[in-house]
């Protein structure tokens, strides 16, 4: 029911909200966690439709002939069988939320270390500029590989690459 | 308690077309009944029918009395295809149909245990699907199916994707269960020696209908001269 509303949002870049965060969150920080959140939602909400769409109808068959009815579907087969779906939209949705919160906090903040990192350019303190851009690249890994780590520990019954060979 | 199934005037089909028309046929409590057909005569959707996971075009089918209008725990379906579910160990795949009636986690267990000791699988309860051979994995399926107590276990095909020695070793094991639990048994395959193995029917499917129906005489014996049946059946194919 909501499809239309989300494609017709979808394409609208989070960054694209900086104007609509300000005028409705005018005093604080709450208008990056806003646009951080929009641009975090559309990639975790297409990948984990897709991954529910996927999911074989053999597994629901299979609990279905042993008893179960739609809550058990949902609860043994639809909740774990989208997992690496999720963990896919998770993956990508913290790269880009990432991004838009170091240019939310550029363009609008008063904190952070995107806020800090642009401060030092415009008082031309360029080994300021550098550590905030090592210190962007490092919290963005650290992030990406929690999101990984999570998501291997609750995917272990993936087949894996080094397993395959 | 084993099961009968009444099957009257079925039909059955998908979008595209009819598959199966006026089927009436009357599975025994406590036989095994097995399907043989050509690629596409109807064998899978008439078990799936007979699962409740697809609705008749016409005519009804019963489980005892009452008419089949979807799944029941009371008739377990063994896939060909892995039906396990890949995030769960062994064990807990077993343990699924208790789970799922609400038992508590100590019977659930042992029950589990029993089953998989019955199957041969003891010492590998905490593996994962993936990490089995396909004949163990489908003796995961038998007895996850078994361990609910269904009074009819469907089974479509499950030694299909089999070699031929771990097939044998699979035929020898579920007669070897059925001769305990007596469940009604309906058997999916196009391997006739192996339906003149583990039937006391084999009904012969083609043309959208029932070709004939062979009585099996017993005992089950693998090397049981059945040249005249294995002829009259693939006569029919």
């Amino acid at each position: 029911m909501l499809t239309p509303l989300f494609e017709a949002v979808r394409p609208i870049p989070a960054i694209a909200l900086v104007p609509v965060a300000i005028l409705l969150f005018p005093a604080d920080e709450q208008g990056i966690v806003f646009i951080t959140f929009a641009a975090a939602f559309f990639p975790i909400m297409v990948s984990t439709r897709h991954a529910v769409r996927a999911l074989p109808t053999l597994w629901e068959d299979a609990v279905r002939t042993l008893g179960g009815g739609r809550r058990h579907v949902l609860w043994h087969v639809v909740l774990p069988g989208i997992l690496p779906g999720v963990f896919g939209g998770l993956s990508v949705g913290m790269g880009v939320s990432w991004i838009c919160v170091i240019s939310a906090e550029m363009i609008s903040g008063e904190l952070g270390v995107g806020y800090r990192t642009w401060m030092s350019y415009t008082i031309v303190d360029y080994p300021a500029v550098i550590v905030g851009m090592l210190t962007i690249g490092l919290l963005g890994w650290l992030t990406s590989a929690a999101v990984e780590l999570a998501g291997r520990r609750v995917t272990r019954w993936l087949p894996r690459a080094e397993e395959a060979s | 308690m084993t099961l009968g199934i009444t099957l009257e005037s079925l039909s059955l089909g998908y979008a595209r077309g009819p598959v199966l028309n006026g089927i009436d046929l009357t599975i025994r409590p406590g036989e095994v009944l097995v399907i043989v057909g050509a690629s596409g005569s109807g064998k899978s959707t008439l078990l799936r029918a007979l699962a409740g996971l697809l609705p008749a075009h016409g005519g009804r089918a019963l489980a005892g009395d009452e008419e089949i209008t979807g799944a029941s725990r009371e008739r377990a379906m063994v896939f060909q295809d892995d039906g396990l579910l890949p995030w769960r160990t062994v064990r807990r795949n077993v343990e699924l149909p208790l789970r799922l009636r609400g038992l508590p986690r100590g019977e659930r267990k042992a029950v589990a245990r029993e089953w998989l000791a019955r199957v041969g699988l003891e010492g590998h309860e905490d593996r994962l699907p993936r990490e089995l051979s396909g004949g163990m994995r489908q003796r995961v399926q038998l007895a996850r199916a078994l361990a609910g107590a269904p009074r009819a276990v469907l089974m479509d095909e499950p030694f299909g994707a089999l070699d031929a020695q771990t097939r044998a070793g699979m035929q020898a094991l579920l007669l070897d269960v059925l001769r305990d639990t007596r469940a009604t048994v309906v058997f999916v395959t196009h391997d006739v020696d192996e339906a003149l193995l583990l039937a006391d029917r084999v009904v012969v499917l083609g043309h959208g209908g029932i070709r004939t129906i062979v009585d099996v005489p017993g005992p089950r014996d693998p090397a049981a001269d059945r040249t005249a049946l294995r002829a009259q059946i693939l006569e029919e194919l």
